[in-house]
């Protein structure tokens, strides 16, 4: 009752554990492997975004500036010494315009030359230090603005002696036309005898550029892209267009400007996980580049891992719970039976044979109730014929006593009577003597004329046989003769060829030939002779063999009667034996008798003792099922329980409470049951066996006569039965 | 004297049986008679050509002449003989042996007792019988071997249209 | 005709034959005296002997004859064609004249008369002729001579104009020439400069002329050729076949002719010819004598009865093995062993008895080819080989039909004309050759020629027209060459004397089969013929097989049989087109039980005898194989005489006739007809 918490527990745990481990290691290494996939995949992600955008608005700026030094050369290129142009001013305008309607990002073309320079016209609004601009527009409107010197804080010839000839600035907000716009300068100075003649640039906006990444949205625009020029001011923030203008160092904590000459093209792992990539936008003929940065927070990158790992956790827990209820379920089941068989095995203890393991399902347990079952009712079986072989003994021991006294009287009777059957058996003796000599006389007659009838037919055999060979001879002759007539026929043949001297030949083969002829009939009439003699001895043959067969049956029969009688005379000898030995057996059987009616009292004395035995064991039907319907009681008990725990599995100490007393209760049974089964075990067997060691020591003095008719009875034949089953 | 010795050779015949009729043949186309012995069948050959024998060492064709006269072909019994003939075939003579029911005699005959053969009548085919003898109330008809084994193998001698 | 009439025919048969043959020694060297004699002894012991005898027309047609051969043993008249002609004419006329009764024949009278005075012409003519002819042919014939000329020119010879094969040109004005071009310095193509000579001859130069007439032919290139002239021998050796042989032999592509060989040889070879001539001669002269002592004459059928009996005790041999075998008397075994033994022996002698050499029918080719030649203007030579080879007498009987009538057609068909000859560059004479020699338990003779060979394509079409065959039959050149062994066939497109009546060579096939033998043709075109004819020795045993089939046993020839197989019955059954796989092989075969119309009951385990068909392996399918058997060949006689099938028969130790089988014709006949 005990171990039974036991079982249980320990089938959980092992269902338990052999599922959940290896599920939970499952779980880590994929967890572990999808989070590096998946930061690898971003990371790579990433980069190609990058270099997609860096590539792409290093195209379309790079076209303009491409066009602007085209023309700029173009520009250089027909200047004089003297910083003259061959361009009149209207093909110079001509060649601005196309410019601005060729380039559609460029917003104003400004093109100025020094005082003095060009066709020294129209230089109007233009000082030595080309800080006063004249702008074309796409409108093709020409206007002056000073605008630059605040953006550049010295003079625009000296900014581009210092720049290698070249205007690149950072981005900046500027209202134009009443627009504000973001945008950038791009100049380059135009040369005439390697001095500086004047400049021609662009205006360019920019804002598309914020347009061009704020439409993209990666991971799931988690991601922080920004277009950094070379001075760390932010052209493009897809995510907060406030940003822009901005300095990068403000926005991204810790991030200094020298940072961008460093690690393109490489990750760079922040705090906090997150990740930035940087690559250049490089400008063709510009010493200056752009970055693409592409900051990518860790948390975003891991939220669709997380998520899927969430969910494969919950599949897995919910599995788990499915698994383990199940395993419960099945446990509880198996375990109840086993209660259930404990429980009647206790009953069985206490000596109530008369139970039934009903216990129903289709493994090992049920197996084991049914062994039980049919071990109870072989128990149930023999302890009732013990019983009943008790009550059988104490009846046949008074039979027995009364019968003692009789057969010692009849014994006396019987001893006379074979004493005359003995006499009369020595008269029949002496006839069957004579018979048998009588037949054994007629017999060797029979025997002798038998043979003597064989020889003959053998003799009649052998004669056709001779007549036969007598026809072969003759057909021989015959054979000789027509060989003979063939040689007369050619010796005649010969003859009659060889003419007149064969002639007397010819006779003389005739004759030959007639001779043969006369042998041939000849031949044939013995033949005739012998075949018609054949016949008859033929037949005769076949009488001798029709009689030769009667005559051995009568003599088979004669031998038979003469073995018949010897037989018989056997018999009486075997008879007359008997007798003798019957009367012997009388004489004894009379002192038997006395012998037996003592022991008949001693036998009669431990049956009382052994019926006393056997009352200890219940056999009654009725009291059984009194028994039974308690103990059903008691399981119906148990399966609410269990319902109970079914329905709240949490409430797991209620329910081992509960077993605990069973367990008890099966605990205190089984001791009982151990101890008084030993105790009944001793005594019944060492008894028994003294029964029977002492029934054994009078039965084999039986009489082995009793077949022959002596009623000698003694009511133990059930016994007899009962000890082969033992 | 010598002449007598001529008359003498060509009147002596040899008589046999075949079926229940009798025929005759010169003895100087006859060499021999011999028992029926084994005869050896020469395969693919036709019906008439029962085989070979050995004859004293050299092989000797056979045939059956009852075939030659379309008989129904007796069984063979003891007195079943095989007449050993000298022919000519392809003007060349020929031992050929030819099996006959029965061997009955050499008879003598006078010219005069030889009578033609029949032209009409009888079932065969009056170019194969020289004459027509009667000896012991038996009538004989005297046969032409030669004519007889010029003749092709498989055909018969028996006249096509006897009753004309 | 009494008996002394007899011997003398027989003994004067002899003496023509020897005659023949001298004669036709002599025609090869008509300046030999010593065969001159012998001519003359045999003319007169033939005229002595017919006096003698009553043979008068012999004895005086032979005696003038002998006058003329004494007249030139004594040197005062020579040997020419026109004698010879009329003296071989006269040995044909004088077989005739063996027969007393021949001048009856109006034929043969005249004839004789015809010749008779031809001799006499001869005789008269003679004087004059002594003084005309003789000095001149002595003269000539001696101062003939036989150079060996080696003519390798400078390869720059031609730049001066020179061409070399005029050179050779002239040396052929000079005398017979043999030419034997070396071109084994000619270069491959790529470096073949053609204005130089890289060709040399070797010349052998049968002239009358002396070597400085040789040399003058030479006289502008000697200085820049390799030139060597020398004298190898003092008669023409390019008429003497042996030595064009050994020439041939010696023919190396790469080398010169090894003098040093050819010389010895051709010394011996003179010195052998003398020595052959003088044994011939001193054959004949002591014919007489000697032939009494070694040799006696028996009459041939008395020879075919010793056969006869050796046969028969043969026979009765084998049954007295047999009777020894089934009752096993120990001292009767050792007996019969002893007579087998002996039996064998005696067997094996009258067979060698039986046997003569092929020579014998040899004499009669040479003169048939001497008289052809003459006819058709051809000039032919006949060489024989082993002529020695014997063989059995009806064989050579057997043979020399067929054997004429494929000389005939070499003559007629396969050598050519002389001028065709020279236009197709081959000696001027024809050459036939037989050769007879021993293989195995056969004799085979070849015939070869080389003439102009069988045009097949002519046989084709003959055949086509002939209806022999399809027109778009396809046949291989062996099927072709078979053709012209069918009846009726022959391509010659007139007819001669000789040939060409279309009973050519069928007839030639037929009478060698009589003889159990099997004839073969090759051909090459422009190269020749040759024939090939396979005898078994003897006609009158073979071993054989003996083999059951139902109640009979046959023999089959064991040097056809190639294999025996024990097969089961079903596994014939069973076989599918009467094809059977033994050995991995596929073997057609024929199950002789069913086609010889056996309804005994079968044996479940049968025997399989593979023999030799053509060229093929053909499985014939017995009942049971009893073991080797030496049978002695009888004919199945006349009743049978269409049956090829059954070549013969035998009589077995138990009296019992076994059947010979003749396995050719029966998987011909068997797979003609299927």
């Amino acid at each position: 009752m005990k171990n039974t918490g036991s079982i249980r527990t320990k089938l959980i745990s092992i269902i338990g554990l052999s599922v959940l481990v290896p599920i939970i290691i499952v779980i880590i290494i994929s967890s572990l492997k999808l989070r590096d996939d998946a930061i690898i995949l971003a990371k790579t992600n990433a980069k190609t975004n990058a270099e997609i955008y860096s590539k792409g608005i290093g195209q379309d700026l790079n076209q303009v500036f491409k066009a602007l030094n085209t023309f700029t050369d173009i520009l250089s290129s027909t200047m004089d010494e003297n910083g003259v142009s061959n361009f009149d001013l209207e093909q110079i305008h001509q060649m601005e315009n196309k410019f601005l309607i060729e380039n559609k990002q460029v917003l104003t073309v400004f093109l100025n030359f020094l005082p003095n320079h060009f066709n020294k016209i129209d230089n109007s609004g233009t000082n030595e230090t080309l800080t006063s601009f004249k702008y074309i527009n796409k409108k093709g409107v020409y206007s002056y603005l000073d605008r630059w010197n605040y953006n550049f804080k010295s003079d625009v010839v000296s900014y581009l002696k210092q720049h290698n000839g070249q205007i690149f600035t950072e981005p900046y907000k500027d209202f134009l036309e009443g627009d504000s716009l973001l945008m950038i300068s791009y100049g380059k100075a135009i040369y005439s005898n390697n001095e500086i003649s004047g400049v021609l640039g662009v205006d360019i906006s920019i804002d598309w550029i914020q347009n061009y990444i704020s439409n993209t949205e990666l991971f799931n625009g988690a991601a922080q892209i920004f277009i950094v020029s070379d001075g760390g001011i932010i052209n493009a923030d897809n995510k907060n267009k406030a940003n822009v203008g901005k300095n990068i160092t403000d926005i991204i904590n810790g991030y200094q400007k020298d940072d961008l000459f460093e690690n393109f093209n490489e990750i760079e792992v922040l705090e906090e996980g997150d990740f930035k990539f940087t690559v250049p936008v490089n400008f063709e003929g510009v010493d200056k580049a752009w970055y693409v940065i592409i900051k990518v927070p860790e948390k975003s990158v891991l939220k669709d891992t997380n998520w899927l790992l969430g969910k494969r956790i919950g599949l897995v827990s919910l599995i788990l719970l499915l698994a383990l209820s199940i395993a419960y379920i099945y446990t509880n089941k198996i375990i109840t039976r086993i209660f259930k068989l404990s429980k009647i095995a206790e009953k069985v203890a206490q000596g109530n044979l008369d139970v039934s393991f009903e216990v129903v399902g289709n493994d090992e347990i049920e197996d084991l109730s049914q062994s039980l079952q049919t071990m109870v009712d072989k128990f149930f079986e023999i302890i009732k014929n013990i019983k009943k072989t008790t009550e059988d003994l104490y009846k046949s021991g008074n039979a027995l006593s009364e019968t003692a006294i009789k057969l010692s009287e009849g014994a006396s009777e019987q001893a006379s009577s074979t004493e005359e059957v003995s006499a009369s058996m020595e008269q029949l003796n002496a006839n069957i003597e004579q018979n048998a000599e009588n037949s054994k006389l007629a017999d060797a007659m029979a025997q002798k004329s038998a043979t003597g009838i064989e020889i003959s037919s053998k003799n009649v055999i052998a004669t056709t046989s001779a007549m036969g060979d007598i026809a072969k001879k003759i057909s021989i002759i015959g054979d000789i003769a027509f060989q003979t007539n063939i040689l007369a026929l050619n010796a005649s043949v010969e003859a009659a060829r060889a003419g007149q001297y064969g002639k007397g030949f010819g006779v003389v083969a005739k004759e030959v030939g007639k001779l043969a002829d006369n042998s041939k009939v000849a031949a044939a009439d013995i033949n005739d002779i012998t075949s018609k003699s054949f016949i008859s001895a033929k037949k005769s043959g076949e009488l001798l063999d029709q009689i030769v067969p009667d005559i051995k049956k009568t003599a088979l029969l004669v031998q038979e009667i003469t073995n018949a009688s010897l037989e018989q005379r056997a018999g009486t000898d075997q008879i007359n034996n008997a007798l003798q030995q019957l009367n012997n057996v009388t004489q004894q059987n009379a002192a038997s008798a006395e012998q037996l009616a003592m022991n008949v009292e001693a036998l009669n004395s431990y049956a009382d003792e052994l019926t006393k035995l056997i009352g200890f064991f219940n056999l009654d039907k009725e009291n059984n099922e009194k028994e039974n319907n308690d103990f059903a009681q008691n399981e119906d008990d148990i399966d609410n329980s269990n319902y109970k725990y079914k329905e709240e599995i949490n409430d797991f100490s209620d329910f081992e409470s509960d077993m605990k007393e069973i367990e008890d209760d099966n605990e205190y049974d089984e001791k009982l049951e151990q101890k008084e089964n030993k105790d009944f075990k001793i005594d019944f067997e060492s008894k028994i066996e003294k029964k029977i060691s002492k029934t054994q020591e009078i039965l084999p003095k039986e009489p082995k006569d009793i077949k022959r008719g002596f009623n000698f009875n003694l009511g133990n034949e059930d016994s007899d039965d009962e000890f082969e089953k033992f | 004297m010598i002449d007598e010795d001529i008359d003498q050779l060509t009147n002596s015949y040899l008589s046999f049986k075949l079926s229940d009729e009798f025929f005759a043949v010169h003895v100087s186309k006859v060499l021999n008679i011999l028992e029926l012995v084994p005869i050896t069948k020469v395969p693919k050959s036709s019906d008439v050509l029962k085989g070979v024998i050995n004859l004293r060492g050299s092989v000797l064709g056979v045939i059956d002449i009852r075939m030659k006269f379309n008989e129904i072909i007796s069984e063979n019994t003891k007195e079943t003989c095989i007449l050993v003939l000298e022919v000519l075939i392809d003007n060349e003579m020929v031992e050929v042996g030819a099996i006959v029911d029965s061997v009955e005699e050499v008879i003598e005959v006078k010219e005069n007792e030889i009578q033609p053969p029949l032209s009409v009548g009888t079932k065969y085919k009056s170019e194969f019988i020289t004459g027509l003898l009667k000896s012991k109330d038996k009538f004989i008809m005297i046969l032409d071997m030669d004519k007889i084994f010029a003749f092709d193998h498989a055909s018969m001698l028996l006249d096509d249209m006897p009753e004309t | 005709m009494d008996n002394f009439q007899k011997k003398f025919i027989e003994e004067a048969t002899d003496l023509i034959n020897d005659l023949e043959q001298a004669l036709l020694s002599l025609e090869k060297q008509p300046k030999d005296t010593e065969i001159v004699a012998s001519v003359f002894r045999i003319m007169h012991s033939l005229k002595g002997g017919g006096g003698m005898f009553g043979f008068d027309e012999i004895s005086n047609f032979t005696h003038n004859l002998e006058t003329i051969y004494d007249e030139i043993r004594n040197g005062n008249l020579l040997v020419t064609e026109e004698l010879l002609s009329i003296t071989f004419s006269s040995v044909d006329h004088l077989r005739n004249l063996l027969d007393p009764e021949a001048l009856k024949n109006e034929q043969i009278s005249k004839n004789h008369n015809i010749l008779l005075s031809k001799v006499e012409g001869i005789l008269k003519k003679h004087d004059k002729k002594i003084i005309e002819t003789q000095i001149p042919e002595t003269e000539k014939e001696e101062s003939v001579q036989t150079f060996y000329i080696y003519f390798g020119p400078n390869e720059s010879i031609m730049d001066n104009g020179t061409n070399p094969l005029y050179l050779l040109d002239e040396l052929n004005t000079i005398g017979n020439c043999n030419v034997y071009t070396r071109t084994q310095k000619i270069p491959l193509l790529s470096k073949f400069n053609f204005s130089k000579c890289y060709t040399s001859w070797e010349v052998f130069l049968v002239t009358k002329e002396p070597v400085a007439s040789i040399q003058d032919v030479f006289i502008f290139v000697e200085d820049e050729s390799e030139l060597e002239i020398s004298n190898i021998a003092n008669f023409d050796i390019l008429s003497e076949s042996e030595i064009l042989d050994k020439i041939e032999d010696l023919f190396d592509e790469k080398s010169h002719f090894d003098l040093s060989i050819l010389s010895p040889f051709i010394n011996n070879y003179e010195k052998e010819k003398k020595n052959k001539i003088d044994t011939v001669t001193e054959k004949l002269s002591t014919f007489t004598k000697e032939n009494v002592i070694s040799s006696i004459r028996v009459s041939s059928d008395k020879i075919d009865e010793l056969m006869n009996l050796v046969s028969e005790l043969v026979t009765s041999q084998a049954s007295l093995s047999l009777f020894v075998e089934e009752n096993k008397v120990q001292e009767l075994n050792q007996l019969a062993e002893n007579i087998e033994n002996i039996t064998r022996q005696l067997r094996d002698t009258a067979f060698n008895i039986s046997l003569i050499p092929i020579e014998t029918m040899l004499t009669r080719f040479h003169r048939l080819i001497r008289d052809l030649s003459t006819e058709f203007g051809k000039n032919i030579d006949f060489i024989t080989e082993g002529a020695e080879t014997e063989l059995d007498k009806t064989l050579i009987q057997g043979l020399t039909d067929p054997l004429m009538h494929i000389i005939r057609n070499s003559v007629d068909h396969g050598i050519e004309s002389e001028k065709e000859r020279v236009k197709l560059g081959k000696t001027l004479k024809g050459m036939i050759y037989l050769k007879a020699y021993y293989s195995g338990a056969n004799v085979v003779i070849k015939i070869q020629d080389d003439g102009k060979g069988i045009d097949l394509a002519k046989v084709r079409q003959k055949a086509i027209s002939k209806e022999l065959i399809q027109h778009d039959s396809k046949l291989t050149e062996r099927e072709l060459l078979d053709i012209i062994f069918l009846p009726g066939f022959s391509t010659a497109e007139n007819v001669t004397d000789v040939s060409g009546r279309g009973v050519g060579m069928d007839v030639v096939k037929r009478k060698i089969e009589e003889i159990r033998g099997t004839v073969e043709l090759d051909s090459k075109t422009n190269v020749g013929t040759t024939i090939t004819i396979k005898l078994p020795l003897t006609l009158s045993i073979i071993d054989g097989l003996l083999v059951m089939i139902g109640n009979t046993k046959y023999v089959m020839p064991l040097n056809l049989v190639n294999k025996i197989y024990a097969v089961n019955h079903q596994d014939f059954k069973k076989a599918y087109n009467n094809i059977i796989i033994i050995d991995g092989e596929q073997i057609p075969f024929y199950y002789l039980r069913d086609e010889f119309e056996i309804d005994t009951e079968p044996l479940e385990v049968e025997q399989m005898v593979i023999v030799k068909y053509e060229d093929k392996k053909i499985g014939l399918a017995v009942d049971d194989v009893i073991g080797e058997y030496q049978a002695v060949l009888k004919p199945l006689g006349k009743l049978y005489k269409n049956h090829e099938i059954i070549s013969g028969a035998t009589i077995l130790g138990d009296g019992t006739i076994a059947l010979v089988l003749d396995t050719n014709k029966i998987i011909h006949e068997f797979s003609f007809k299927n």
